[in-house]
């Protein structure tokens, strides 16, 4: 599996909020977009699954999948890949729940559109939800009766239930605490290795990207600043944008460094 | 100075919150609350906004029932105590742009003449670091941080007295986090500000509270100063949460301390000690015995039967010394 981004833009209007000359992402890799807020690290993945559109925005320029341009497809093909070969894990996890639908039913009906019988649908539901570390009797609840970050996990849940071949997750450890982020960079290294899923991963926390990811972009209005190996890069950063990130990480003081 | 008190809060069969107090004092003054997912910091938010009834306990405003208010009084302390939510999406209106939201703010409250609101409006966005043309958009047309901001811009509108930052800056990249947390920072010492801040980023808890609470499936393990507690922790889940902090530099890291299991629904907690389950340290008693909220020493607090035992440096000298900090967390870490 590859996929390639050339010449990617992203328009309101005249307002261009993302333009991408070249990223790639290959098999098994986990390349991590960091960057300003507002820099359009949503928007790219919303572009590559084919819902920038649908929000009003004009998209140029290629994203392929194993060499099939995904830009300019029906939406109906799209669905397909959306879920099928590719999953994304939204930024809000809540507001991307269907508000009236219990968890369970939203898993059965994505799992099911995607091929899987009523039983199997179940227990991947269950599994899935045992592996990012939440009581399968969560699948009852209504998604406004969870927590931010059980939210948060329901969301990775899903996406890793529908076994894509790539994952784009949009901050999908930002409402964690840290033993239980622990756990969840553990599962999607895991996964790369046994299924050998790409992911795009987007995050703030650069310790966390320096931890799971094996190369990294940054962006600022739009551009990418810099690219490349992540510890490379988090370590002698080239561009100034980048050195001032780096710069401002709250750290623990050593007084409590321990 | 707001304070709750033996609060529970009951959804259906979860009892999210059991019995938990905190005291607020008087600004400025920080207190943090950090905890496990799914362990109940939202909910005491929401409780003290009165946004959901109570079980049992009770929220003091200055020794003031919080449920009890009623009209002026009420409105009085709606503009005293201000919240940013979580999940900024679902507390923003969706049909209004974000000027008119927060002009919204200014008139109910009456904190500006109306001649100043749009000075107003612009001056709070560029606080949090948005430009004035982020007026005229409406929420959907903003990033996840823009959101996050605007959602700030709009508490600090009224210039409360008291505010509830429930992961204020989750979103946020790091320099416009650094921003908002210097902004933080000000108010405290211009306004007076109190404020919980609720975070999983311990670094930022450390920044900005002088007290820090740590929460387990509805009940706080564990309180002190935050210095002390980041630097001793006593409790055997706030010295693992301790240790899971990820660093940039590799250098840094540590060997993270593994919480196996899943946190129990709070629907079913286990009997005698919440943690048992998980703690490499449970022995017969942390099964049968609920161990309660002790002070350790001074002002630092615990809800563990095994502190004693399993921080002698700690107790001996009274948490502070080079020898504690020698000893904690990393060495007594490498026992799980
Ligand atoms: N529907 C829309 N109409 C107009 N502008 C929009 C719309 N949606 C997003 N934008 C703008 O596009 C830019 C890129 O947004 P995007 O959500 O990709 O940012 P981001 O990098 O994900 O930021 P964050 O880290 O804050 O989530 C932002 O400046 C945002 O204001
Ligand atoms: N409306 C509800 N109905 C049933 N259970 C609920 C409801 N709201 C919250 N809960 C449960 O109450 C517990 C506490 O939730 P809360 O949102 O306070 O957690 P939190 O500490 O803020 O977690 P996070 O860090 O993940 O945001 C969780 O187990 C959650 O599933
Ligand atoms: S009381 Fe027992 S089970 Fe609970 S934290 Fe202490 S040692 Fe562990
Ligand atoms: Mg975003
Ligand atoms: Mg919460």
């Amino acid at each position: 599996m590859t996929l390639e981004i050339r010449n990617l833009t992203v328009s309101f209007d005249s307002r261009r909020v993302v333009d991408i000359d070249s990223l790639e992402l290959g098999d098994a890799e986990i390349v991590a977009l960091a960057g300003e807020s507002g820099s359009g690290k949503s928007m790219t993945a919303l572009a590559v699954v084919g819902l920038a559109s649908t929000k009003g925005a004009t998209v140029a320029g290629s994203i392929k999948l194993d060499g099939t341009e995904l830009i300019g497809m029906p939406q109906s093909e799209l669905r397909a890949i959306r879920g099928g070969r590719i999953s994304m894990i939204f930024q809000s996890p809540v507001s991307s729940f269907d508000p009236v639908f219990r968890i369970g039913t939203i898993f059965r009906g994505a799992l099911q559109l995607h091929g899987a019988s009523r039983a199997e649908a179940r227990d991947r539901a269950a599994e899935a939800m045992r592996g990012v570390m939440l009581a399968p009797e969560l699948l009852d609840r209504y998604p406004h009766q969870l927590s931010g970050g059980q939210a948060q996990r329901v969301a990775i849940a899903l996406a890793i239930a529908l076994r894509c071949e790539v994952l784009l997750a949009d901050e999908p450890t930002s409402a964690l605490d840290v033993t239980v982020q622990g756990e969840i960079l553990e599962l999607l290294r895991r996964l790369r290795e046994q299924e050998r899923m790409a992911i795009l991963f987007i995050s703030h926390d650069l310790a966390v990207v320096a931890e799971l990811c094996d190369r990294v972009a940054v962006m600022r209005m739009g551009r990418i600043v810099e690219v490349g190996p992540a510890a490379e890069v988090l370590r002698a950063p080239s561009d100034p944008y980048t050195r001032e990130l780096i710069a401002s990480v709250p750290k623990l003081t050593s007084a409590a460094a321990g | 100075m707001l304070e709750v008190r033996a609060l529970h809060v009951v959804f259906e069969s979860v009892h999210a919150v059991d019995g938990v107090s905190l005291t607020l004092p008087a600004g400025p003054f920080g207190l943090g609350i950090v905890g496990e997912s799914g362990s109940g910091k939202t909910t005491i938010a929401r409780a003290v906004m009165r946004l959901i009834p109570l079980a049992g306990g009770s929220v003091l405003l200055d020794g003031h029932d919080v449920f009890r208010l009623r009209g002026g009084a009420l409105r009085a302390y709606r503009r005293a105590v201000q919240i940013v939510f979580q999940d900024a999406d679902s507390t923003l209106d969706p049909r209004m742009r974000v000027g008119p939201a927060i002009r919204e703010a200014l008139r109910v409250h009456r904190v500006v003449s109306r001649d100043e609101f749009g000075h107003r409006v612009d001056e709070l966005l560029e606080e949090v670091g948005l430009e004035s043309a982020t007026s005229s958009r409406f929420p959907h047309e903003l990033s996840g941080g823009q959101r996050q901001r605007v959602a700030i811009a709009r508490a600090l509108a009224v210039e409360p007295r008291t505010l509830i930052l429930d992961e204020p800056t989750s979103a946020l990249d790091v320099t416009v986090q650094a921003r908002i947390l210097r902004l933080i920072a000000e108010l405290r010492e211009k306004r007076q500000l109190a404020y919980f801040l609720i975070s999983h980023n311990l670094a930022v808890v450390q920044q900005l509270c002088e007290e820090a609470a740590v929460l387990y499936l509805g009940q706080v393990i564990e309180q002190g100063p935050t210095g002390q507690l980041l630097s001793s922790p006593a409790h055997p889940y706030t010295r693992a949460l301790r240790s899971a902090v990820p660093e940039i530099d590799i250098a840094d890291r540590r060997a993270r301390v593994v919480v196996p299991g899943i946190v129990p629904d709070p629907a079913h907690p286990p009997a005698g000690c919440r943690f048992n389950p998980r703690c490499p340290f449970v022995v017969q008693r942390c099964r049968e015995e609920t161990p309660l909220l002790r002070r350790l020493w001074a002002e630092h607090s615990v809800a563990c039967h095994r502190a004693e035992e399993l921080n002698p440096v700690l107790v001996s000298h009274g948490g502070r010394g080079q020898d504690a900090l020698g000893q904690t967390p990393d060495n007594l870490g490498s026992i799980f």
